[in-house]
């Protein structure tokens, strides 16, 4: 094979380079002449503007047959995530720690309650209705104000020593933290048939030091959801929505040991075995008291 | 039938000879038919049909008599008669080739019979078989079905020795003879025997001792003169000159000298001292018989032994080196000074020193050890160890030579073994002969002064001897320090090179990039966090796994075509007959040193440059290494200063010829350069020295991922600038990095493109191009000059009546293939005649066994000529052998250079009465001179002066054609003068041979292929240019360039206007010459700018008489004029131009192996229409790789946009780099590959060739609607689906918008969708998988429309059709079937992040699938409503619009269409083409095919052919005795009506 290349020297290439940027003999800018470019780009702008066009057209076209209320597809939201507050996340997962005599150590995690508390402040909840049937909140219809559905209150005060307001510490101090627990919203969900939806919180692993499992105190009692708060009807249906809450006040945390504690949510339809999901139907997390 | 049982003589034998058993009364019936006959030739014995037994008489002539064999011999002698014994090898060959029937037979061959002798032998024991142990001292080769013979080097002197003295130890062959070998002697001894033209015979007492062994067996001393045979031969020799001799002539001389040998062996065996004496004149016999087995040089020896001066070679000398026989004769043999008087003292000191006893002894127990029984019956198994026979010493004549034809295999085998034992006992004596000059240096010159070297100088010079030759240990030494002798291989890139070339080639490079970057982004990640995800590690892992499985892939690929071609090139290992410590070994032609001794027999290749220094009748084919075609006589001379041009030296590598009409080459010489030093060596080297320079594929294609990988690295880096910008961390923004470049380099593409080529390469296989280098492929499409051979290439390579000129008219004979329809005037009774010269005077034959082969191709013994003749005549009269039959022939003198003519005479069967009719033909101005008077219309008119000159008219003008011309002319013999009995004398001449009646002429030509004309026209119709270049005379080269059409034939060179014009050719204008014709002469005298204008302004070039070596300067002529140059070449010298050739194509048949290296492709069929496919398909592979291209290009925009939009909007990832991977390795592999299978949109071969600056695979435009328009409408598709499925769950488009931070946080498992929703980590990124998964389906439905619009470029899908390509449907199949196994197999695996889509997702891109197919339909509408000046695309016009079509089968007229509908119009010079297609016929298309506007210009465009003329008739016969008359590649039948021409 004989050379197909010839070699051109750096100047030659600039040269036509040059040439190809400008060519004085044809008028032709970058291979095309002024009008040919003027040409082109009216194409390429008609062209691009058309396929804009289309794609929106087609996304609107989407846009009308999803309903705006209910997604069509819930395949994977089987089951809500529990996620919990204060929330401090460390390499892995839910970390925190911090020393009782410091209160510089815990201060973030207080002002956290009282800041994700802060949309649970009746001010906050006023437009909720107060619901107290324990069972399930069925809405067909739109009956709120502006073609809504009703949502129940909840306040922070139903958390009682946990609810910030008789202990703006959380019992942080005393080495016995209140932690929130929220479970995820779901459209339409239902966590189980009839009984309330209960959080319980456990050593993951029992500590050898105590010899006794966790002593949670549960807010409100029980640590239940109220049923009253489930189904969610979605952003459209029930803005003024907010989320039940679980306060767990972990009573014997051992001092100066990490100790790792699961809460889960014990409802029929609420699993909490997905080996890919931490946060499905439960929370781990790692607590350190220091003295 | 009697057979005797094997005797004693026999049973001495190891030979394959058992029995040979002849039939005494045959002999006799025989020997009277000779006599009868009169006839010199004819074969001595034809023992009837159940005779097991044939003894042929070989004489010159008596391979066109032996015509009555019956097939059921089992046995075969050849007798030598009056020719040399060497040229008894063509003979058997030639002779088992056209009796193939016979080839199992056990054949024998003896030579330097006294033919009466046998003769008498044969009637002196009538009814009674006799058997003959005649010794085999020539063994050969089996032969398989075709007869082919392959001579063995085989015995040596020294195992001569052995086989005699074994023999003569062995008592009981001692009394085998004394008891079994008396009676035989004493049926010889029959009174018949008794002739007195032998009056020396010394049979009648078989005397004891020396003196007769001195005599006619044993030419050891000066007695020899005084042999017998001599006496005897000679008036056997005149008498078979007469015409008629008796029959029974009783000369028994030679049998007798052999019994007489065996008598002295019986007789004086006994004692030591003479039996010592018998193995000294054994050995000198000996001698003679190895030098004949080896290098058939018998003559010479024969000449020694019988009439020629004593052998000065003293015996014992045979023992140590081959025997050089003295040269009788002038040509023969080394000088005199090889009887040099130290070979003599060897000798001495080797007959009384006691090594020789030992020796003696060794070879003793050797011959022992291969006379037990079971050596022989092994032996006998192979054919070759068979034909070992052992030399007798008392045979000094006839000699034998055996042959075993084993109709099974073909093996040949020698036994090494053996050998290297019998060689041991020689070893220590052989050391003590070493000359002391063993030591002298060596001095490599490449300046070969060898020839001019004496031999003695010789010796001195190599440090050899020319007898004795090299010892083992200095050879071992030389080899040491030289090499091996083969050529070194051009040097190859080792594997592990080419493997790793292959992984940092092209993309590679970019993914070992991306891959380094995703381990480096871990590092850093890994450094600051030590949980980091190990995802970018298995990104990383993945990249590299791609690179080096597509690396192994396309390895593999190459790997396996270069297969194809070194299994093409596997040479059986060639063997060389060397002469080593003083004996003749066979050993591999890679281990001869500088200095050896070698002998090449004809049929064999020189195995090294060789200084010759003795020659028998060598010729060698030295065509590879010069070109000439002619074979070149050898000898040992030194004819001419220059080492090329000598006579005495033989180069390596090209052939010592065999051939039946000539004598058998055998050269003994000396071994002068080896390996890369020799002369083939340095043109190897030349030729590895010329660059392999990419070809113009891997040019495309490296400018293709330089396109690429530009594209990638800027966009790529430009987001990282975008991505740092916006604040990205560094990290993230090199991730992105890598995913924009995996998004942006096809990965799969240069597997793709090396199927695609080697599927092609495959395609063209069996269109009988071998592509050795996948590349190639597609240059062949871009040729635009084809320099072709004219022999073999262009024309048949066979001989072909082409024209017949009497009764003053010339008549046309039909030249093609298979000379089907003969249209000329065959009722004038000169034709008749003229007929009956043509079949009698001819000495062609059928080869037998060949009924059912159609005429033209039945294989025929004879020259060129007459095979022309045989055929010609078979073809029209019939069964020329019966023809031949009834006028028998009488005599006949064969043709020779100095009469130039050819004579037979024959009897006539006309019932009227016996006359004899003598027939000549010969060259026609020979012919007329011996003629007075001349035929015309049967009758016969005096030749006077304006008849000659008809003759001379019509010789001119068939000359003038480039056909040789033979005349024929016959008499009459009045039968008064030669009554019946009439004894025809051809050295006599008592005959008459002027006053003939001349009959006619007849013209000869090697005709054109008949595939070559259209071949020739369809490169023209495709712009390329086709350039003759051609060792042949130009007149002929013209004649041929004419009619194949490389020359057109409107189109004149200067000569050709000059000759019209009747001006000389210098006032000629050269710019009206459309032709010419350069000759090597005037071509030597030219300077490379004149070379450049006639390449440039002519557009038909034909280069006649050039060298070979002149092709290369043609070649770099073309290249200069910035053409793409194919090359077709043989020979040796012609691999420098094929390696200068852009591609280089070698004959398959004809072709030499270092041509077939230096080439790109090899023919395997030598036709030059082959190559024209090549162009077809190597145009349509680049046609289809540019489709290949656009469709993996444009899912690239799909694959890149994800990445920018995340990056810049802030979606969640639509589509990761693994799903990435997984369409461009996985589902869109197979489509690609497809398209490789589309067929033509158009006709290609109605294109120029692409310009290989210009036309680049690709180019702006193919990017830019690739990436810009469907990468475009793809990406859009893609979203869509991608939209779709996130809005189904959750996430409306309006809030995915910068949504990609929170998305991404680990920590936020509470992310909110539109619905309020709230989603932990997990959930979303199983959505982001599903999301993949959906834009994957996306891009691959999408695909599927860019699959189905990639098929062609410019006609619509629907022109070219949905379901023509087959393969497309197994590629979309493909692409479903493995999107479906990738979503619901393993959607499960969430490594792969792939999700089980929801079927109705698979749906929501095939809008867009469709809108792509709408698209891009419009667009080729515009293309083609719109075409631009250059651009070619179909001419079309639908049936029902034409207007007028044509009016009669070969008159033209304008083909009418509405204007908007032609595609295009081309503007090249004229041509015709013919696609073979189905149902469609291409149109005659031509630079003329002109746009007229006629009356109403804008309605219709006009298409006229006014030059359909210059296009061969037979195209255009095609066209419409097809009835189709098609336009381009459209299938669209524009005429349907039948018209027959």
């Amino acid at each position: 094979m004989a050379a197909l290349q010839e070699k051109k020297t750096c100047g030659q290439r600039m040269e036509e380079f040059q040439r190809y940027c400008w060519n004085p003999d044809t008028g032709q800018m970058l291979g095309r002449t002024l009008s040919r470019w003027v040409w082109i780009s009216l194409y390429y702008v008609a062209f691009y503007v058309v396929m804009t066009g289309l794609f929106a057209l087609c996304l609107y076209v989407l846009m009308q047959t999803v309903d705006p209320y209910t997604p069509d597809y819930q395949d994977q939201l089987r089951s809500p995530g529990v996620t919990l507050r204060p929330d401090v996340y460390g390499e892995k997962g839910l970390e925190i720690v911090y020393n009782v005599s410091d209160n510089r150590t815990w201060a973030d995690l207080t002002q956290t309650l009282h800041a994700f508390l802060a949309g649970y402040s009746p001010a906050a909840q006023e437009d909720s209705i107060n619901c107290t049937s324990e069972q399930y909140f069925f809405q067909e219809s739109f009956r709120a104000p502006n073609h809504t559905k009703f949502s129940c209150k909840f306040t922070a005060d139903m958390l009682q020593n946990c609810s910030g307001l008789a202990d703006p510490n959380f019992g942080f101090e005393e080495g016995k933290p209140c932690f929130i627990i929220k479970m995820n919203r779901i459209v339409k969900f239902l966590p189980s048939n009839g009984s309330a939806p209960r959080v319980d919180c456990a050593f993951l692993d029992q500590p050898r030091e105590l010899g006794q499992p966790l002593q949670v105190e549960y807010y409100p009692p029980n640590g239940t959801f109220s049923l009253h708060y489930f189904p969610y009807y979605g952003k459209k249906a029930q803005p003024y929505y907010s989320n039940p809450l679980v306060a767990a006040k972990l009573l014997n945390i051992p001092r100066n040991a990490e100790v790792a504690i699961v809460c889960k949510v014990m409802a029929e339809h609420v699993t909490f075995n997905n080996p890919h999901d931490p946060y499905e139907g439960k929370v781990e997390f790692k607590l350190k008291i220091e003295k | 039938m009697t057979k005797l049982p094997n005797d004693a003589f026999l049973r001495l034998s190891t030979s394959s000879i058992t029995s040979h058993t002849l039939y005494g009364s045959h002999g006799v019936n025989q020997a009277s038919q000779v006599s009868r006959k009169q006839s010199p030739y004819s074969m001595l014995l034809s023992p009837g049909t159940h005779c097991h037994c044939l003894l042929v008489h070989c004489s010159q002539s008596l391979q066109r008599e032996e015509a009555g064999f019956r097939a059921n011999h089992k046995e075969i002698w050849f007798m030598k008669m009056e020719q040399s014994p060497d040229n008894i090898w063509p003979f058997i060959t030639s002779f088992f080739r056209h009796h193939p029937e016979l080839a199992g037979a056990k054949t024998s061959a003896l030579t330097e019979v006294c033919e009466t002798g046998i003769e008498a032998f044969l009637s002196a024991s009538p009814g009674q078989g006799h058997v003959h142990e005649l010794g085999s001292l020539e063994s050969v080769g089996a032969n398989d079905q075709e007869g082919s013979l392959s001579l063995i080097k085989e015995p040596h002197s020294s195992r001569v020795n052995e086989h005699i003295c074994g023999s003569l130890d062995r008592t009981w062959a001692r009394r085998e003879l004394a008891g079994a070998a008396g009676p035989a002697l004493g049926a010889q001894r029959a009174p018949g025997l008794h002739s007195p033209g032998c009056r020396t015979r010394p049979l009648e007492t078989p005397p004891p001792g020396v003196r007769l062994l001195k005599g006619r067996g044993f030419p050891g001393g000066p007695q020899s003169r005084t042999l017998p045979t001599p006496s005897c031969r000679s008036p056997s020799l005149r008498a078979r000159r007469r015409v008629s001799y008796p029959p029974r002539r009783p000369l028994a001389c030679a049998l007798a000298g052999t019994w007489a040998g065996r008598a002295a062996f019986k007789a004086g065996a006994t004692s030591p001292v003479q039996r010592l004496a018998i193995g000294r004149g054994g050995a000198c016999r000996a001698r003679a018989a190895a030098g004949i087995s080896t290098a058939n040089t018998s003559a010479t020896a024969t000449a020694t032994a019988t009439r020629g001066p004593p052998p000065c070679a003293p015996p014992l000398q045979s023992r140590i080196r081959a025997p050089r026989p003295q040269p009788a004769e002038p040509p023969a043999q080394h000088a005199p000074g090889a009887c040099s008087p130290r070979a003599g003292r060897g000798c001495e000191t080797l007959g009384q020193g006691p090594g020789d006893r030992s020796r003696l002894t060794g070879s003793e127990e050797k011959a022992k050890r291969r006379n037990a029984p079971g050596a022989l019956s092994t032996s006998s198994e192979t054919p070759f160890g068979a034909n070992i026979a052992p030399g007798l010493l008392f045979q000094k004549t006839p000699e034998i030579y055996s042959v075993e034809l084993s109709g099974t295999k073909d093996i040949v085998k020698t036994d090494k073994g053996d050998g290297k034992e019998k060689y041991r006992g020689l070893k220590n004596n052989c050391l003590e002969l070493k000359k002391k000059n063993h030591k002298e240096e060596f001095q490599k010159e490449l300046h070969l002064d060898d020839h001019k070297l004496s031999h003695r100088e010789l010796e001195e010079k190599y440090g050899t001897d020319i007898i004795m030759g090299l010892s083992s240990t200095r050879a071992a030494e030389l080899l040491a320090r030289d090499g091996p002798n083969s050529l070194t291989p051009p040097k190859q890139t080792p594997e592990i090179v080419k493997f790793l070339k292959q992984m940092v080639g092209g993309f590679s490079i970019l993914l070992w990039v991306g891959a380094f970057l995703c381990w480096i982004a871990y590092g850093i990640q890994y450094s600051s966090d030590k949980s980091a995800s190990l995802n970018n590690v298995y990104l990383g892992c993945v990249l590299g796994l791609v690179v080096i499985l597509t690396g192994i892939f396309a390895y593999y690929q190459e790997a396996k075509s270069t297969n194809i071609m070194s299994s093409f090139n596997k040479m059986i290992p060639q063997q060389a007959l060397v002469i080593r410590d003083s004996e003749k070994k066979t050993i591999p032609s890679e281990q001869l040193v500088v200095g050896d001794i070698v002998e090449v027999k004809g049929g064999d290749q020189i195995p090294a440059d060789i200084r010759v220094l003795s020659s028998q009748g060598c010729r060698v084919d030295n065509s590879s290494l010069t070109g000439e075609s002619e074979p070149q006589p050898r000898s040992s001379e030194f004819t001419h200063e220059n080492p090329l041009e000598t006579k005495n030296i033989c180069f390596y590598s090209t052939t010592c010829l065999e051939a039946s009409t000539s004598p058998v080459g055998t050269v003994t010489g000396m071994v002068i350069n080896t390996g890369d030093r020799t002369i083939i060596g340095h043109i190897a080297s030349l030729a590895s020295g010329v660059g392999n320079e990419k070809t113009p594929i891997a040019i495309e294609i490296e400018h293709f991922v330089h396109i690429v990988a530009g594209v990638a690295v800027s966009i790529g880096i430009l987001f990282f600038i975008i991505a740092v910008s916006l604040k990205y961390k560094v990290l993230d923004s090199i991730i992105f990095l890598i995913g924009i470049i995996v998004a942006n380099v096809p990965e799969g593409l240069l597997a793709t493109v090396t199927v695609t080529l080697s599927l092609t390469a495959k395609r063209m296989a069996k269109k009988n191009c071998l592509v050795k280098n996948l590349e190639a492929v597609e240059t062949l499409g871009s040729t635009s000059i084809i320099c072709s051979d004219k022999t073999g290439t262009l024309t048949q390579n066979r001989m072909t009546v082409a024209h017949l000129w009497f009764d003053n008219q010339i008549f046309v004979a039909d030249t093609s293939e298979d000379h089907s329809n003969q249209v000329f005037d065959q009722s004038s009774r000169t034709w008749a005649s003229l007929s009956k010269i043509i079949t009698l005077c001819n000495r062609a034959e059928f080869k037998p066994g060949q009924e059912n082969v159609p005429i033209m191709k039945k294989a025929v013994i004879g020259d060129a000529s007459e095979t022309a003749l045989l055929k010609f005549s078979e073809v029209i009269l019939g069964d020329v052998m019966e023809i031949r039959k009834r006028n028998r022939k009488v005599a006949e003198i064969p043709f020779n250079s100095t009469n130039k003519f050819q004579l037979s005479i024959h009897e006539m069967d006309d019932p009227h009465g016996k006359r004899f009719l003598m027939v000549m033909k010969g060259a026609p101005e020979r012919i007329l001179e011996k003629c007075s008077t001349i035929m015309i219309n049967g009758e016969e008119h005096p030749l006077d002066k304006s008849t000659a000159k008809t003759f001379h008219t019509a010789y001119m003008e068939l000359g003038g054609l480039g056909e040789r011309v033979l005349g024929f002319c016959h008499l009459y013999l009045p039968a008064d003068e030669f009554p019946e009995t009439y004894s025809f004398d051809i050295d006599a001449m008592n005959f008459p041979t002027s006053n003939l009646c001349f009959v006619g002429l007849l013209s000869m030509i090697d005709p054109p292929r008949s595939t070559v004309p259209d071949a020739v026209t369809k490169c023209r119709s495709a712009g390329i240019k086709v350039i003759m270049v051609t060792g042949d005379h130009p007149i002929t080269a013209k004649a041929i360039a004419k009619s194949v059409g490389i020359i057109s034939a409107n189109s004149e060179t200067v000569e050709d206007i000059a000759h019209r014009l009747n001006i000389a050719v210098e006032q000629v204008n050269k710019r009206d010459a459309k032709a010419a014709v350069v000759t090597g002469m005037e071509l030597k005298d030219m300077s490379s700018e004149q070379l450049d204008e006639i390449l440039a302004n002519y557009q038909e070039i034909v280069f006649a008489r050039t060298s070979p070596q002149q092709k290369l300067i043609i070649v770099e002529g073309c290249q200069r004029q910035d053409a793409v140059v194919a090359v077709t070449g043989d020979g040796v010298n012609d691999s420098p131009a094929l390696k200068k050739a852009d591609i280089g194509i070698a004959m398959g048949i004809a072709g030499s192996d270092a041509a077939k290296n230096a080439a790109d492709m090899v023919l395997l069929d030598d036709n030059f229409a082959s190559i024209v496919t090549g162009v077809e398909e190597g145009r349509l592979i680049f046609d289809n790789l540019k489709k290949t291209i656009a469709y993996t290009l444009t899912k690239n925009i799909a694959e890149l946009c994800p990445f920018l939009i995340y990056i810049i909007v802030g979606l969640p990832l639509p589509i990761g780099t693994i799903t990435i991977l997984f369409i461009d390795l996985g589902t869109d592999i197979i489509p690609s590959i497809a398209l490789a299978y589309e067929k033509a949109e158009s006709d290609i071969m109605n294109r120029k060739p692409r310009h290989k600056n210009k036309d680049r695979l690709v180019n702006q435009p193919l990017a830019v609607y690739s990436y810009l328009h469907i990468g475009l409408m793809q990406a859009l598709g893609a979203f869509l689906v991608y939209f779709t499925v996130y809005a189904q769950e959750g996430f409306l488009p309006r809030t995915l918008i910068n949504l990609r931070v929170e998305w991404e946080k680990d920590y936020v498992n509470d992310l909110e969708d539109s619905y309020g929703q709230e989603w932990t980590r997990y959930q979303r990124e199983y959505l982001e998988w599903t999301g993949y998964t959906a834009f994957f389906v996306g891009i691959l439905v999408q695909q599927i429309a860019d699959l189905i619009i990639r098929k062609t470029r410019r006609n619509s899908i629907f022109q070219q059709g949905l379901f023509r390509n087959k393969v497309i449907w197994v590629g979309i199949t493909s692409q479903i079937l493995i999107g479906l196994i990738l979503s619901y197999g393993l959607g499960s695996v969430t490594a792969l992040s792939f999700t089980m889509l929801r079927a109705q997702y698979w749906f929501v891109a095939v809008p867009h699938a469709i809108l792509i197919w709408v698209y891009d339909e419009v667009r080729k509408l515009f293309i083609r409503l719109y075409p631009g000046r250059l651009q070619p695309g179909p001419l079309m016009c639908p049936r029902f619009l034409v207007g007028r079509l044509w009016e009669g089968p070969l008159q033209p007229g304008p083909l009418m269409c509405p204007r908007f509908l032609v595609g295009r119009l081309w503007e090249g010079p004229s041509f015709c083409s013919s696609t073979r297609e189905k149902g469609s016929t291409a149109f005659p298309s031509t630079a003329h095919l002109a746009l007229t506007h006629l009356t109403e210009p804008e309605n219709y465009v006009w298409l006229s052919f006014p030059h359909l003329v210059a296009c061969p008739v037979t195209s255009l016969h095609y066209s419409l005795t097809r009835g189709h008359l098609g336009l381009m590649a459209l299938g669209w039948h524009l005429l349907d009506r039948k018209r027959q021409p």
